[in-house]
């Protein structure tokens, strides 16, 4: 039961650090390497918010309205020059984005680990084990907005708009749609859920100005193996990702689990170099 | 305004219409891709209400046209303006939401989306004024509506310009502009879609056909442009046109 629990949060963190990336890949083919960034944006934001005495839940919904400001800043300010550049530049400067957010952090926080307690303590039972309350919340948190995205994603007209807009910005704008705006909207969508990504994380890691790097690695491996062209693409990623690593590190230690992750996806791009679900060719 | 690039050709017919009702007024336009120059001075104007066919072979150029009209391609030098504003730097989608319409080449639908759904975004970013209800379309359009639930990639190349004209004519435009409409259709389905479309010309909607089959385009147009190498080389009535054997083999038939 509690490998059961432990794989199923470890694939929830997993997928919704992926959420904000393959929102932005899928729709817009940049591949924001300041992604790592802005959820530990979310994670600080939550931090400063905590110390100074104000609830949890707080520091939550305004990590992921900082990440979302973040992302307009990005967006405005570096990204939306690159699109007709495309590929390569945009990744190129993302990660130049990535560094200077690194630094500042940095400079304003110092080097050191920072924690932060989470809002409930303790165990609850789940059927007959016992489990970290929080983990569960975290867990609740995720599918809530995972639904949330999906839900807007595919039911709203809101979603419509984006969907026709990753299907040619130059068909949309021929219907009237402001491609740029839809654009703009959806880095800023994304860069709010890696915020809130981080800010839900925070009380399960040390908060650090790098730590956004070594969840974003997972995140582009949910998106390159799952690809692109269909809401199960991420979620076929993050079980793979992050449901083998969880379950290797139950018995393995955490390199030789890492090695068996990675092997895994070198595998899956092999011989699935589309994705596992997805339609769209990535490379 | 800049006057080089103008073609030194005399147009054979004077133009019919005053210029002071046009809808869309192209002049002198230069316009291409990297180092090439496609467009070399292009002049040309359609009225509210017009039907304008603009043919030409192969590769001189009517695409490009389109692309810069529609605001997908940088205007070197001249003007495009629509009811008397120069649009430079207007995107492409103000353009539609103030009353101008295209269906490309590659027809415009969004593969992924079912049919339903290509009608409704299409409608959805409108003023008030142009907006349409999905439903009224389909009643229109029956075979629409039996396969709203479709993608649109499932739907036959006619079936995807049925739709593609469909969505266009319902968000009611000034000016709608059709790419290459009649190419790789059976005769019977091209028949359909041109009544469709004159029954809203003559419901007030300002057509530009470009075509390179020219028997279609001359038969339905009023007026017409012959365009070769990125010039306009020939203006004048359709019927003048249709008559005009030298002029049809010199510049049309391949
Ligand atoms: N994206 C592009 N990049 C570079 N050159 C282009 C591009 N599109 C078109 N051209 C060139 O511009 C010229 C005019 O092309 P255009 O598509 O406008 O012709 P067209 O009259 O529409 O031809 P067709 O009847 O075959 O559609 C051609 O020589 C073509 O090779
Ligand atoms: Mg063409």
């Amino acid at each position: 039961m509690d490998i059961i629990l432990n794989v199923t949060v470890s694939i929830a963190i997993t997928l919704l650090m992926a959420a904000g990336l393959y929102i932005v890949y899928g729709l817009m083919n940049v591949i924001n390497m300041a992604h790592g960034e802005l959820l530990t944006i979310g994670a600080y934001t939550v931090v400063i918010l905590t110390a100074s005495g104000a609830p949890f839940w707080v520091g939550v919904v305004a990590g992921a309205a900082a990440a979302g400001v973040a992302g307009l800043c990005v967006e405005a300010l570096v990204i939306r020059r690159l699109y007709s550049v495309g590929g390569l530049s945009t990744l190129l400067a993302t990660w130049g984005v990535a560094i200077v957010i690194q630094q500042l952090l940095r400079i304003v926080f110092g080097p050191s680990a920072q924690f932060v307690s989470a809002p409930v303590n303790g165990t609850s039972n789940v059927l007959g084990t016992s489990y970290s309350t929080y983990r569960l919340l975290f867990l609740g948190a995720a599918i809530l907005v995972l639904a949330a995205l999906t839900v807007a994603f595919t039911r709203t007209s809101w979603g419509l708009t984006i969907r026709a807009t990753m299907d040619g910005a130059d068909k949309a704008e021929a219907v009237g749609i402001n491609s740029r705006r839809v654009y703009m909207a959806t880095f800023i969508v994304g860069s709010a859920v890696a915020g809130l990504t981080g800010a839900l994380i925070a009380p399960l890691a040390s908060v650090t100005p790098l730590m956004g790097t070594q969840y974003v690695v997972q995140a582009f491996l949910v998106v390159m193996v799952g690809g692109v062209g269909s809401l199960y693409a991420p979620l076929a990623g993050a079980v793979l990702i992050g449901g083998l690593s969880s379950l290797m590190t139950t018995f393995l230690d955490a390199t030789t689990a890492q090695v068996i992750v990675l092997a895994a996806v070198v595998v899956a791009i092999y011989f699935r170099p589309n994705g596992l679900v997805g339609t769209a060719d990535l490379r | 305004m800049i006057e080089h690039g103008t073609p030194d050709v005399t147009p054979a017919t004077v133009d019919v219409r005053p210029d002071n009702g046009s809808l869309l007024k192209v002049t002198a336009v230069r316009a291409g891709y990297g180092d090439s120059t496609v467009l070399e001075g292009v002049s040309c104007h359609v009225s509210a209400g017009e039907f304008v066919a603009l043919i030409g072979r192969n590769g001189v150029g009517k695409s490009t046209l389109m692309k810069a009209v529609t605001g997908r391609l940088p205007v070197r030098s001249g003007a495009v303006t629509w009811k008397g504003v120069n649009l430079e730097r207007w995107s492409s989608h103000r353009r539609v939401r103030n009353g101008m319409r295209w269906v490309d080449e590659d027809r415009g639908v969004f593969p992924n989306l079912t049919v339903g759904e290509n009608l409704a975004v299409a409608g959805k970013p409108l003023p008030r004024s142009l907006a349409y209800s999905v439903d009224a379309i389909m009643d229109n359009f029956p075979k629409l509506r039996e396969k709203s639930a479709q993608r649109a990639a499932s739907l036959s190349g006619g079936e995807q310009r049925m739709l593609a004209l469909a969505r266009a004519i319902a968000a009611r435009p000034e000016l709608l502009m059709l790419d290459e409409f009649s190419e790789g259709l059976q005769p019977s389905i091209v028949q359909e879609l041109i009544a469709t479309l004159r029954e809203a010309n003559r419901d007030g909607l300002g057509v530009l056909m470009v075509e390179q089959n020219v028997r279609l385009a001359v038969k339905y147009a009023e007026r017409a442009y012959v365009m070769d190498k990125g010039q306009i080389v020939h203006e004048g009535t359709a019927q003048a046109l249709r008559e005009d054997e030298a002029l049809l083999q010199r510049y049309l038939v391949v």
